[in-house]
């Protein structure tokens, strides 16, 4: 029986250890499969593409190829690329979320921020569009920064619209080092419940818990001839602070996105 | 225990055939062999064998001839030497209720149902090794007495107030205690006697000595006032730590000092003990003699621990990937977290198996007097201050030894955040060092549980008296 359960075991660990492997084998096959840009489904509306390049970080050239990455998004959302040298003050996320009220207003869209006075990127977009989450704005700007640590902006910006693009068509897009995370925690997070499982397994008292009260023995604890004498007596208020006002959420529409420095 | 000691100085009496009196050469004393059966028939004393293993010294009774070739405290096979010995007779027994071969079932159900027994430990728990053994435990009664002074407080809510009255109480105390209990074999480690200990003691029947057959008792060579000490500070702590009210005021009696008087009773409790020995470790396992409930020292399987967490893991990781998605600072810091967890877990374990290894929760094996000396750090007694059982101290090496790793990747953590780097390798790189330092924990929280598992093999010097001719 036991030599049953053991087999049983070990099949079952083996089974464990791929579907651990299975997203990264997931991932590279997706990146080998080639997926491109769906002709069918992209857009075409040349007219719904804004580049505002005001830290001059791109070419002529660099920006006709940038615009050619752009339009097939049209098909979802109107899209923006921004660069900029001088933030005014803000953080890449407020001033991303400025330039995409000036663009749109409470409308929808999709805005890319190179923010070179903060060193950071930003992936800006309306809370209507649920395909780009925050978590795959990070995603995004996490598979690309490299290429503006290095000066390469326009490759930073083509690569980024292409990812969004292949979110926004559904396309999944790899996520290493999601999965290298999860796997880690959650393998930590067995080792130690396993271990925690063992110990408790082990019906011995631990050192400290030998010598004690027996918990089924007969305790009584009587006092008698108690006098009390009041020393002092005095008093506190239980009311607690309100809350203030609720503060006024910032004014204009609503959006979310997700950034990396560089 | 000593055979036929004399009544006025407790050493060895032999018969002088000449005199025909029974004469103590230690202080010169004389009785009559007739009077000398009426004192051993007074003390309640009994004639029984003492068989003693001549590897670790343990000693046995066993009223018939019934010699087992299995040490059961060291797991060695010899040959014991035996010897006639009067023995007093304890206060009343538990008589066994479980036979030996439910014994041994519940004891494979327990290691099959843990999931981590070793193979090794499962293939040896057959009822060759199970030996039926009477364990003498002391039944402590304490009652306590004193006038005390304590701070007391009430508290009453008047619309959006709270009114606080304060006072000085004075009171008498008187408190009782029964029942709570140690074993007396020196060669029974304490934590598996209290491990197993969820007899009835209600079901105590008179002693005789019938109920012996085909048993062994352990002769219980520890004295009562090695516990009693403890059992004094156990119900000192007990009514301190108590919240008393009188008249809607709360108070504790957090100073009282009461005069503690303490009163024993031996009892014989009936066990089931299994013992395997590893080359050098041996791992016991006692199952109650009377409802069959099982203690047993089970050092974890690594093979079947890892392939368990394996399978816990796939499960968890499919999970996580469907709604988490961790940045890399985030993930670093709580890189740090599962260190300091495993950090935390290690520290304390390797503090309880230092504990176990020197013996300071054997009151029964070290002795009360011997305590202090062992819990120093450099071995020296330590006077008058009293090492208690209650509190452990370990030396500060056996507790930094858990706690390097921690350190390393807290230090590793800091210097990533503070370069102000935004590269993410870096931060995915140190948070896999770090996970890397807590996989490293893993395999030594697994040895340090192996070893809480189980213990050297042991050595007793007990007390023998007169000259050991069998």
């Amino acid at each position: 029986m036991r030599k049953l359960s053991s087999r049983a075991l070990t099949v079952a660990a083996l089974i464990a250890v791929l579907v651990l492997l299975a997203p990264f084998a997931l991932d590279l096959y997706r990146a080998k499969k080639n997926e491109r840009i769906n002709a069918e489904t992209a857009g075409t509306d040349a007219s719904a593409v804004t580049l505002l390049d005001g830290a001059d970080l791109l070419s002529d050239e660099e920006e006709a190829a940038l615009r050619g990455t752009m339009t097939p998004v049209t098909a979802f959302y109107p899209v923006a690329f921004v660069s900029t040298d001088d933030a005014e003050g803000l953080t890449a996320y407020l001033y991303a979320e400025s330039a995409f009220y000036q663009l749109y207003r409470d409308g929808e869209g999709i805005l890319f921020l190179i923010d070179m006075d903060n060193r950071y990127l930003y992936l800006y977009t309306s809370d209507s569009n649920t395909a780009l989450s925050k978590a795959k704005c990070d995603s995004i700007t996490d598979n690309v920064y490299r290429y503006a640590s290095v000066g390469d902006y326009a490759r930073c910006a083509r690569e980024t619209f292409s990812q969004v693009y292949q979110v926004m068509a559904g396309i999944r897009i790899p996520q290493p080092m999601k999965h290298a995370s999860n796997a880690l925690i959650a393998l930590c997070a067995a080792l130690f419940c396993m271990f925690v499982a063992a110990i408790s397994a082990t019906a011995i008292k631990s050192p400290r818990k030998v010598y004690q009260l027996d918990k089924n023995s007969e305790k009584t604890v009587n006092l008698s001839n108690v006098s009390a004498t009041l020393t002092r007596t005095y008093r506190y208020s239980n009311s607690s602070s309100s809350g203030g006002g609720g503060g006024g959420g910032r004014s204009g529409g609503g959006g979310h996105g997700g950034g990396h420095g560089f | 225990m000593k055979a036929f000691e004399c009544p006025h100085c407790g050493a060895q009496m032999t018969y002088d055939i000449a005199k025909k009196v029974m004469s103590c050469a230690y202080c010169g004393s004389e009785i009559r062999r007739e009077e000398y059966q009426e004192y051993l028939d007074k003390n309640r004393l009994y004639t029984t064998n003492e068989l003693v293993c001549p590897q670790c010294g343990a000693a046995v009774l066993s009223y018939d001839d019934t010699i087992s070739s299995f040490c059961s405290y060291c797991g060695s096979p010899v040959a014991f030497t035996k010897r006639i010995v009067e023995d007093s007779k304890p206060d009343g027994i538990i008589p066994f209720a479980v036979t030996k071969e439910e014994a041994s079932e519940k004891y494979r159900k327990k290691l099959k149902d843990t999931g981590f027994a070793p193979r090794w430990l499962l293939e040896g728990g057959g009822t060759e090794k199970l030996i039926g053994l009477y364990i003498p435990y002391y039944v402590f009664d304490a009652s306590a007495s004193g006038h005390g002074k304590s701070k007391g407080e009430n508290r009453t809510t008047s619309g959006n107030s709270t009114i606080v009255r304060e006072y000085e109480m004075e009171y008498d105390l008187d408190a009782s205690y029964s029942g709570t209990r140690f074993d007396a074999a020196e060669a029974f480690p304490d934590c598996m006697s209290e491990s197993v200990d969820t007899f009835d003691p209600e079901k105590a029947q008179d002693f005789e000595t019938s109920y012996l057959a085909g048993f062994y008792a352990d002769g219980g060579n520890v004295s009562e006032t090695v516990y009693a000490d403890v059992v004094e500070q156990l119900v000192v702590n007990d009514i301190r730590g108590r919240t008393y009210k009188h008249d809607g005021i709360s108070f504790k009696a957090s100073t009282v000092t009461p005069e503690v008087e303490i009163r024993s009773k031996k009892i014989l409790f009936p066990v089931w003990l299994h013992t395997y020995r590893k080359g050098d470790r041996i791992s016991y396992a006692a199952i109650n003699g009377q409802n069959g409930d099982v203690a047993a020292e089970i050092p974890a399987d690594k093979g079947r621990y890892l392939k368990y967490s394996l399978i816990v893991a796939a499960v968890l990781a499919s999970i996580l990937n469907l709604f988490l998605t961790i940045p890399p600072t985030p993930f670093l810091i709580v890189s740090e977290i599962i260190l300091l967890l495993f950090g935390c877990s290690l520290r304390k374990l390797t503090g309880d198996v230092y504990v176990r290894e020197n013996h300071l929760d054997d009151l029964g094996k070290i002795g009360a007097e011997n305590l202090s000396r062992a819990a120093s750090p450099d071995g020296a007694a330590t006077g008058s201050a009293k090492t208690s059982p209650l509190s452990f101290r370990v030396p500060a090496s056996v507790r930094l030894k858990g706690w390097w790793r921690t350190l390393v990747g807290l230090a590793v953590v800091a210097a990533v955040l503070l370069s102000g780097t935004v590269i993410d390798s870096v931060f995915y790189g140190a948070a896999a060092f770090n996970i890397v330092l807590a996989l490293w924990s893993v395999f030594d929280l697994l040895k340090e549980q192996r070893l809480l598992a189980s213990r050297d093999v042991p050595i007793f010097t007990m007390k023998r008296g007169g000259d050991g001719n069998a």
